[in-house]
């Protein structure tokens, strides 16, 4: 548990100072443990199993968009478990299941066996109502895995162009997901 | 898109550097932002306000504890803001024992010096309403610079986040206001301000339930 989360301290730190590698270690490091706390305790908050990758993406965004409030002098279980519980908390409400959901005493992820990823598309129908160009760029980069250079050379724009056009996109997607609570 | 796309797609977006990269240290930024709101309104008060006239002969004890009360409040509430713009952070309310105690200290004083037969002039002064909307008014660019800077953190709890940056703007104002405010009473300062600094976090809440939230 302790090794676990000095890993991600150590990873999180790797990717503010820019590495994609350690990034997507962590990303995935901290999907397995949701998938597995969500299998253990799906049922207490309310939730089904087609929604566990739903709220994870929401959390893996909130994650990124947020990333500069984790301080590298702070631990980061409780900036992760603060994140988690707040885009939890969110995407019962808006599901507008009653009733008090213990969620002060989140608790700490068990290790169990690991539980197969399954599918969902929560973000393709929201990336229709993107401006083009970011939609192309996020299509291009995220869906598609083209690189950046292919990128920019396939829709004519800059490198610097796509870059703030994927940023963008990316952000104009997490307000969506926001707007979509109401 | 599933799950491993996305991720991969983050840490693309991580890699092209365009985003906030780094932890960044906020409390320079709240600082800056609610300090050049503070100079807006110190200015207003200087420019459209007359100064007050118990300011001639030095500053008296209204004012020295109305602007002891307001920085304590305002020291206390910038660390309380900031403190609850990370996604971990908890409110404490510890430190509002400070302002709350130099105020009642100075109510005792007063209180302590003169008949009780004053104490409800001096509490009603001569222009409550109009006080109570000035510190009000002055508040409100402190509060709304301070919730652009917030809009740089992640409150998990936004509604407190916006409540403490009302205190923060509220205590202030408040401070700031002494230069102006012709009445020569704690008991004044207990009555009409402070229903304003309250009044300021109520506002700060609900602009912060709307704006804060992610």
């Amino acid at each position: 548990m302790q090794d676990r989360e000095q890993q991600w301290a150590a990873d999180m730190r790797a990717a503010q100072a820019g590495s994609g590698e350690a990034y997507i270690r962590l990303l995935d490091s901290v999907s397995t443990s949701f998938r597995q706390f969500a299998a253990l305790d799906l049922r207490r908050f309310g939730l089904q199993s087609s929604d566990v990758e739903d709220v994870l993406q929401e959390i893996l965004l909130a994650i990124h968009l947020k990333r500069h409030t984790w301080r590298a002098d702070h631990p980061f279980a409780p900036w992760l478990r603060a994140i988690i519980r707040h885009k939890l908390v969110d995407f019962v409400r808006r599901r507008r299941r009653r009733g008090e959901l213990p969620l002060e005493d989140f608790p700490d992820i068990h290790p169990v066996a690991p539980v197969e990823p399954s599918f969902s598309t929560p973000l393709r129908h929201l990336l229709g109502g993107l401006p083009r160009r970011q939609r192309e760029v996020v299509e291009e980069l995220g869906l598609d895995g083209a690189s950046v250079a292919d990128t920019a050379m396939k829709l004519k724009m800059s490198r610097g162009a796509v870059y703030v056009a994927f940023h963008r996109g990316l952000a104009a997607l997490s307000a969506k997901f926001e707007r979509d609570r109401s | 898109m599933n799950t491993q796309q996305l991720i991969h797609t983050l840490a693309s977006d991580l890699e092209t550097g365009v985003g906030p990269r780094r932890a960044r240290l906020r409390w320079p930024r709240l600082a800056a932002l609610t300090g050049l709101a503070s100079l807006a309104s110190l200015a207003a008060i200087l420019l459209l306000l007359a100064p007050s006239p118990h300011l001639a002969h030095g500053p008296g004890a209204t004012i020295v504890f109305s602007v002891l009360t307001g920085a304590a409040l305002a020291a206390g509430a910038f660390w309380a803001t900031l403190t609850l713009s990370y996604p971990e952070g908890r409110l404490g309310l510890w430190w509002l024992f400070l302002p709350l105690g130099i105020l009642l200290l100075g109510l005792g004083l007063e209180m302590s010096d003169t008949p009780s037969s004053s104490w409800m002039v001096r509490l009603w002064g001569d222009s409550p309403g109009a006080c109570f909307l000035c510190v009000t008014a002055l508040s409100l660019p402190i509060l709304a610079a301070a919730l652009v800077a917030l809009r740089d953190g992640a409150p998990t709890h936004p509604r407190l986040c916006g409540a403490m940056a009302g205190l923060l703007a509220g205590g202030i104002a408040a401070a700031l206001y002494t230069l102006h405010c012709p009445e020569n009473s704690l008991l004044f300062v207990a009555s009409w301000h402070v229903p304003a600094v309250l009044t300021v976090t109520f506002f700060g809440a609900l602009a912060a339930g709307r704006w804060l939230r992610w």
